[in-house]
């Protein structure tokens, strides 16, 4: 509360009430606040005044939560992206994360797989660090709930702040390096008159994925033909089975594998929430549910929700708020067999191998089907499998927080916060009777394993606030203390060769070879914090903050970080220039900002600074002795690592609100990054955690939204875009190579020391030779002839090192990388009268993706199923002008075309997908008057509905490569055992009482 | 009032702050390791040092990859299962990128950490009354770290030699040894010292003996005469066999099976075996083969007999005009033996079990007569449950190196010097296998020696090794060996495995062999 062009002022207190004396007999009183909409009343003597303040809407009035206190996004100073929540909304998705797509720039997204319940591999501005963790730290109202994203009931949504930048997210310490997401849930309204009743829901089907061309019985027994003779008597391994069609071709079927393995599968989601409040307090409370059947054999996932919150005002001075949530989830998991996807292993069925057996038993393969002596051959049916296989995983979780907030004198509050949280987790292993010639599966028979892990964290928050205006000045100052813990612990435990498959715990009969293993890791922080918000005048804006950590993962000598941080803003629009100039009355709101700061990490073990001993036990005839043995070196002195993060934009807004956005570029370094050096083998090898790693991350963000309106037509448009680069100037070696299956796709990827993530490093191909002259003149610069094994049709591959060979380590290049250099997103809402329309895009741009499918199905040796492709290949008599490279049982040992390191097999990965279309109607109220219902809206929604890409395989959005290790690190871009995204229709109801 | 009311609530925050930063004490960021124990204090007590001696053991476990020792030399065939890499291996074709042979060198060497950070620390612990013990324990260390200098130089050749754990910067890039003679020089010298420090018997049965080392010794020398073309060795190699021979304790079995199954495990044969058990699952070393197999039993199947093993074995009949006993148990074939009671003719698709009883797949004995599969090592009893114990692993030990070997060793060290003795040596073999009398002479004397090591030897991670050292691989590759192979093998590139990627890219003092790059 301001007399305008005065320096006096006061605040009301917490009922409202306030009392300012003023000399001059007309004045112009200036009332803001927080959340509301700042008012100008003019006051001619009047004693006593009444004021409404009216609540913000979106824009830069908007209130923003930043740590423990709130600003609005006026005064921000530093980078923050706010979510636009209602779109959100109108996604029909499990996990929040995938709602979260393509709605803040910088904020990039993208899924692990496709499969319901499957991981959403989330980073703020690229991953900046190598060992550990990159995710984003979620905090739900204050707690750090062990779940994630995922177990949130995305309706109990108010809003989601996401924290890019130092300067912003410093208060909440390590891991928020990674940026922060600020999930706030709805509350009940103080001015209610009456309690709220809301229900939703949305019922739909997925659609099976359409798949890639393959071959029929008929032409896959033609490729044979053209392989090893008409008869197939040219290789004594051709299958049995095939001479038996070549015979009898009537007396087998025809069968589209991939078809077979996916169903249009439902979803639905049902929603009900109770809100409400009154001068005591406020409450909301609600319950959702919601199941998602998988398009792929066996996959589904169903989660229910229950959430409480509430506050209640003690008197004008106290406020005491908790919120209790819980969710129990189950995810039916795809039946990986011999760590291959179903898909993959759908693909290469032969097209007359028919699922079922005439009795209506699955079939097995066997070597009537099989590729001769040796069982690896042999093509394993995923049904098969799959009626004997079963890994479901339950997880709950149940998260607490309580907090109490006094205002001690005016402008000074303390708030006193604890929150809880507790994850469970649970995982059954179950593997049946495998049955005759099936022994390579890799689990024993009739075999349990059982995991059981509770994870758990807890944190206590005190702080003291302290805000006061002084005329021009304002200033809002935080201090506090917080202590958090977290802990692991684990159990997991087995037997096998049952009595029978009816087995479905530990204790069933007959269950032989138990073990049982378990652990517990625990870790602590103890912080001190500081933020203080000085503005002057509206126009100079100042942010500094500061944190002191102590982890317990480092030793006492180096236990301790210190990371400050400060911003700046100024707000030009404010300026008397500004004002004066015409230019204001286009640009209305324009700020500047820059920031710097400091944020620790800690990505370590929990116990890695101390070393401990290797327990190696040994048999000697009869007897088993101890044996210990202290194991290799171990770096005592680890500590903190530092991401040092800059970022300077600009947020504007034109036409009074009908346009706004903001540009930033960031610039961040991680140093002392901790990377495992490895040691050579021959001073005994293992890994020296050190403080010496850096990665550089920069890029650009955008954000325009555009509303306006035509009519009774109102409409909203608002687009996104971020950049990043990634380097890796400092890993700990030049070179790292993921881990992981090889034998289908071994080693494409690679990180260099200066390069990339997710680099694909791979031999170039140049199309084929197409005659023998070709072959003998292609030679190095030294007149060898590179590829003297080669016959016209086999590819012609670039000797990169002009060595006249063609080798794995000599020839590989840099293709590119399958992380996406560009992370668009387009959200447009409109209203018309009653109707209501969304439409929400994502893309991503500039990346590279390797189809590993059509490695495994364009090889010619082996018998599995062919892609159709190789029927056009070249051949000198019936196909001289094709460009496919020609048909050779010996492949691997002549040219080796199909060879998995080459470029054959990358393709542009770019992509833009229209994730939703919503369109909904709004029943006429006076419909609904009589039956006492206050609205009532349905909706039909599309959901990934289009991908626009040159990307051949079943879904361009590769984020990692779930068999390998799922992580985006290594296997971004990677598409091996990638389930697709299911398109799906729904239709849904809102009905509010 | 209000000032009273006001300093009230002050004083109650600050009190309430003091409580919570009083509460976090500084014990709550510390935190010890529940997992493990930790390494503050060991190498103390006598019983530390044999606690750390004994992790040698399951150390010398991971020095076997059988698929990398027994594919090249002629006697293996690959079979179409077999993988990309591993064909590419089978042609002499791999790179140093493929890392097929890297874990030979990444586990010597951890073996070899460990025997260093034993010797290192071993004088910390209080040796009062307990000095033979103290040597005992020195000499069961040297012989560990000596099998493994013995193993890089044959294998690997010029390889740095470490003794010490590395503490500087220098020492943690050791550079590669002058030359290969001062490899053999470490092995022997570390052999030595095991030689004449360890007993003759062990009460743990399984530990290394005088026997053993003196066995390895004698074996480094020989190599090193093939390897390095220093012919003098043989005569050094002949002085540590005869000691062996000598020693009376050790003889050869009756029954050549013996040597490769559960039944009879450290016998007289077995001068060193490692010893392996299912114990519950509690982290002792076990039996890996599980490549072994057959159609029916087993895993993977990478190798097969070759054509040109089952001629070599079929060659001589014994006295009773039968198949040599050793082709018998090494090899499954048609008119060898049953297995688990199914002849080879009646294999079909692979042995099954029905009912308890283990059966072929084609029982009306169509199955090819074709060709052969491994029998030595199958480690199994029978093929039905329950044969295999937990992980596919089994009890059977691993021998190491046995009296045989030694026998022909032996007469190979002193064919040229003394034929009388190779012709005793060699004649005891053939007597095992129920061979007719026969003496030797000449060059006939060295190829019946290397003609019996096959015989002897053939899945054993010989035969490979042999063939260098006898510098006959290049012919027997054009003998009999695939035209792939032919096209890429190179004498001087092969005669050494290369160094892996994982030294050369952390070691600063190290380069790739000149032949591998």
């Amino acid at each position: 509360m301001l007399v305008k062009n005065t320096t006096l002022g006061t605040t009301t207190g917490r009922d409202g009430k306030f009392r300012i004396t003023s000399p001059g007999k007309i004045d112009t009183l200036v009332i803001s606040s927080v959340g509301y909409v700042t008012k100008e009343i003019v006051v001619r003597g009047q004693a006593n005044i009444d004021i409404d303040l009216v609540e913000e809407s979106k824009s830069l009035e908007g209130v923003i939560i930043v740590g423990y206190t709130y600003q609005r996004k006026k005064d921000l100073t530093s980078a923050v992206g706010i979510a636009d929540v209602e779109s959100m909304q109108k996604r029909a998705v499990t996990d929040v994360a995938q709602a979260l797509q393509g709605n803040v720039a910088g904020v990039n997204i993208a899924a692990g797989n496709g499969n319901p319940g499957s991981v959403m591999h989330l980073n703020i501005r690229g991953i900046s660090s190598f060992s550990g963790d990159n995710t984003p730290l979620v905090i739900v109202d204050g707690v750090q709930i062990e779940g994630g994203l995922r177990e949130l009931n995305g309706n109990d949504i108010q809003s989601i702040q996401v924290l890019k930048d130092a300067s912003s997210a410093a208060i909440y310490g390590s891991r928020a390096a990674n940026g922060v997401i600020l999930v706030t849930t709805k509350r009940g309204d103080k001015r209610s008159e009456r309690a709220k009743l809301t229900y939703q829901n949305y019922v739909g089907v997925q659609e099976p994925y359409k798949g890639i061309g393959l071959t029929n019985a008929r032409e896959y027994v033609q490729l044979l033909q053209r392989m090893y003779g008409e008869d197939l008597s040219g290789d004594p391994l051709v299958p049995e089975v095939a001479k038996d069609y070549l015979a009898n071709p009537g007396n087998f079927k025809d069968y589209d594998w991939q078809n077979e393995i996916y169903t249009t599968a439902p979803m639905q989601s049902h929603d009900i929430s109770v809100s409400g409040g009154g001068q005591s307090g406020t409450f909301r409370v609600s319950a959702g549910y919601v199941d998602q059947r998988g398009i792929t054999l066996s996959t589904g996932y169903k989660r229910a929700n229950v959430r409480a919150n509430s506050q209640f005002f003690v008197n004008d001075k106290i406020t005491i708020g908790q919120s209790i949530s819980f969710s129990k989830s189950t995810t039916n998991m795809e039946p990986f067999a011999f760590s291959r996807s179903v898909y993959s292993q759908a693909v290469k069925q032969y097209p007359y191998f028919s699922p079922k057996l005439p009795n209506g038993d699955w079939q097995t393969s066997s070597f009537y089907y099989g590729g001769g002596d040796n069982p690896e051959a042999l093509i394993r049916n995923p049904f098969h499998y799959n009626s004997i296989w079963n890994g479901d995983e339950h997880i709950g979780d149940l998260s607490i927080n309580m907090f109490a907030e006094a205002e001690i004198i005016k402008g000074l509050t303390y708030r006193l916060s604890g929150s809880y949280s507790l994850g469970t987790f649970r995982r059954a292993n179950y593997f049946g009777d495998k049955g005759e010639f099936q022994d390579e599966y890799f689990d024993p028979n009739l075999s349990l394993e059982e995991r059981q892990s509770t994870s758990y964290n807890w944190n206590v928050d005190n702080t003291v606030r302290y805000k006061r205006t002084f005329g021009k000045h304002s200033f809002d100052v935080t201090a506090g203390f917080i202590a958090q813990q977290f802990g692991d612990r684990f159990i997991v435990g087995g037997k096998d060769g049952f009595l029978s498959d009816l087995t479905s715990t530990l204790n069933g009969p007959g269950g032989k070879n138990p073990y049982a293993e378990g652990e517990l890791q625990e870790s602590a922080l103890i912080s001190g914090i500081g933020q203080a918000f000085y503005s002057y005048d509206e126009r100079y804006l100042f942010t500094v903050n500061f944190r002191r950590d102590g982890s317990s993962r480092f030793a006492e000598d180096y236990r301790w970080g210190n990371f400050p941080g400060i911003s700046v803003g100024w707000r030009l629009s404010n300026e008397k220039f500004w004002k004066d100039s015409k230019i204001s009355s286009f640009i209305t709101d324009l700020k500047i900002r820059g920031g710097y700061g400091v944020l620790g990490r800690q990505n370590l073990g929990n116990y890695d600074y101390t070393a401990v001993l290797n327990y190696v036990p040994t048999e000697f005839n009869g007897s088993v002795q101890d044996g210990l043995i202290t194991g290799t070196p171990i770096n005592e002195a680890i500590s903190w690592e530092r991401l040092i993060s800059k970022t300077i934009g600009l947020d504007y807004e034109l036409m009074g609100g009908k346009i706004n956005g903001s540009f930033d570029y960031y610039h961040n370094d991680t140093e002392d990054m901790i990377i495992g050096v490895e040691l050579a083998p021959s001073v005994g090898g293992g890994e020296f955690q050190s403080n010496e790693g850096l990665i550089n991350n920069k890029g650009f963000e955008m954000t325009i939204n555009y509303s306006d309106k035509i009519g009774e037509l109102n409409f909203t448009a608002g687009f996104n875009l971020g950049t990043t680069k990634t380097t890796l100037n400092n890993i700990g070696r030049e070179l790292v190579e993921s881990e992981g299956p090889e034998w289908d796709v071994p080693h494409v990827i690679e990180l260099h020391r200066g390069g990339g993530l997710s680099e694909f490093w791979l031999i170039k191909t140049n199309g084929i030779f197409k005659s023998q002259e070709e072959i003998d003149n292609y030679k190095n610069s030294h007149g060898i002839v590179i590829q003297p094994n080669a016959s016209p049709g086999d590819i012609r591959f670039v000797d990169a090192n002009d060595d006249g060979e063609i080798t794995s380590e000599g020839d590989r290049q840099y293709i590119g990388t399958g992380v996406p250099k560009v992370n668009m997103g387009f959200n447009f809402t409109a209203n018309y009268k009653n109707f209501d329309l969304y439409v929400g895009v994502t893309g991503a741009f500039g990346q590279v993706t390797y189809n590993a499918i059509n490695y495994i199905v364009e090889q010619p040796y082996g018998f599995g199923n062919y892609s159709k492709r190789l029927l056009n290949a070249y051949d000198p008599v019936i196909n001289p002008n094709s460009n496919f490279p020609r048909l050779n049982a010996r492949d691997v040992d002549d040219n080796w075309n199909s060879r998995p390191t080459s470029d054959r097999y990358i393709e542009k990965g770019s992509y833009v997908k229209i994730r939703n279309i919503e369109l909904g109607y709004q029943l006429p109220s006076t419909l609904l008057q009589r039956v006492k219902i206050s609205s009532v809206r349905v909706f039909g929604r599309l959901q990934n509905v289009a991908s626009f890409t040159k990307y051949s395989g079943a879904d361009p959005e590769v984020g990692s490569s779930p068999m390998p290790n799922d992580d985006p690190i290594y296997t971004a871009g990677l598409d091996r055992d990638t389930a697709p995204q299911a398109r799906s229709y729904m239709l849904g109801i809102n009905i509010s009482f | 009032m209000k000032k009273y009311l006001i300093s009230y609530k002050i004083a109650a925050v600050i009190l309430l702050l003091n409580i919570f930063s009083a509460s976090c004490k500084k014990d709550f960021l510390e935190r010890k390791n529940p997992n493990d124990i930790t390494a503050g204090s060991f190498f103390e007590t006598p019983e530390q040092v044999q606690q750390a001696v004994n992790t040698l053991y399951p150390a010398m476990t991971s020095v076997r990859m059988l698929f990398e020792q027994n594919a090249r030399g002629g006697d293996a065939t690959l079979t179409s299962g077999a993988f990309d890499v591993q064909i590419a291996f089978f042609n002499f074709q791999s790179t140093p990128e493929s890392g097929d042979t890297d874990p030979l060198w990444e586990n010597i060497y951890g073996m070899i950490y460990r025997a260093n950070t034993v010797l290192a620390n071993m004088d910390r612990a209080d040796w009062a009354g307990e000095e033979d013990l103290k040597n005992s324990l020195t000499a069961e260390t040297h012989f560990f770290r000596g099998v493994g200098y013995f193993y890089l130089a044959h294998m690997f050749g010029q390889v740095p030699i470490v003794t010490k754990p590395a503490e500087t910067e220098e020492e943690f890039n050791p550079a590669k040894a002058a030359s290969p003679d001062e490899v053999y020089d470490q092995a022997i010298a570390d052999l030595t010292i095991a030689k004449n420090g360890l007993p003759i018997e062990q009460e743990d049965v399984g530990r290394a003996t005088k026997g053993a080392a003196t066995g390895f010794l004698g074996k480094t020398y020989l190599y090193r005469a093939g390897y390095l073309g220093q012919d003098n060795n043989k005569a050094l190699a002949a002085a540590e066999f005869k000691e062996v021979i000598d020693m009376g304790i050790y003889g050869l079995v009756d029954n050549y099976e013996d040597n490769f199954t559960a039944v009879n495990e450290n016998n007289e044969e077995s001068l060193f075996e490692i010893q392996f058990s299912y114990n519950g699952g509690i982290g002792t070393p076990q039996q890996d083969r599980v490549f072994n197999s057959i159609p029916g039993i087993g895993f993977e199947i990478f190798l097969r007999p070759s054509e040109w093993l089952m001629e070599e074995m079929g060659k001589e009949k014994t006295i009773g005009n039968e198949f040599d006993p050793r082709f018998l148990q090494t090899v499954y074939f048609h008119g060898g033996l049953p297995l688990f009671g199914v002849p080879y003719d009646q294999l079909g698709d692979g042995i099954s079990c029905e009912e308890g009883t283990s059966v072929g797949g084609a029982p009306d004995g169509s199955s090819s007569t074709e060709g052969g599969w491994w029998r030595k090592y199958l480690n199994v009893n029978y093929s039905c449950e329950p044969a295999i114990s937990e992980d596919r692993g089994s009890e059977n030990n691993e021998r190491i190196l046995r009296y045989a070997d030694i026998l022909l060793m032996y007469a190979e060290s002193v064919a040229d010097t003394d034929p009388a003795a190779a012709n005793a040596a060699l004649t005891e073999v053939r007597d095992r296998a129920n061979l007719p009398v026969q003496s030797f002479a000449g060059d006939a004397l060295m190829e019946e020696i290397r003609h019996q090591r096959v015989l002897e030897f053939t899945y054993e991670n010989t035969h490979y090794f042999d063939l260098i050292r006898w510098n006959l691989l290049e012919q027997e590759l054009m003998d009999h060996g695939t035209d792939a192979q032919l096209e890429n093998f190179e004498s001087v590139k092969h005669k050494y495995f290369p160094i892996p990627e994982s030294e050369i890219n952390n070691n600063t003092n190290l380069e790739q062999n000149d032949p591998w790059k």
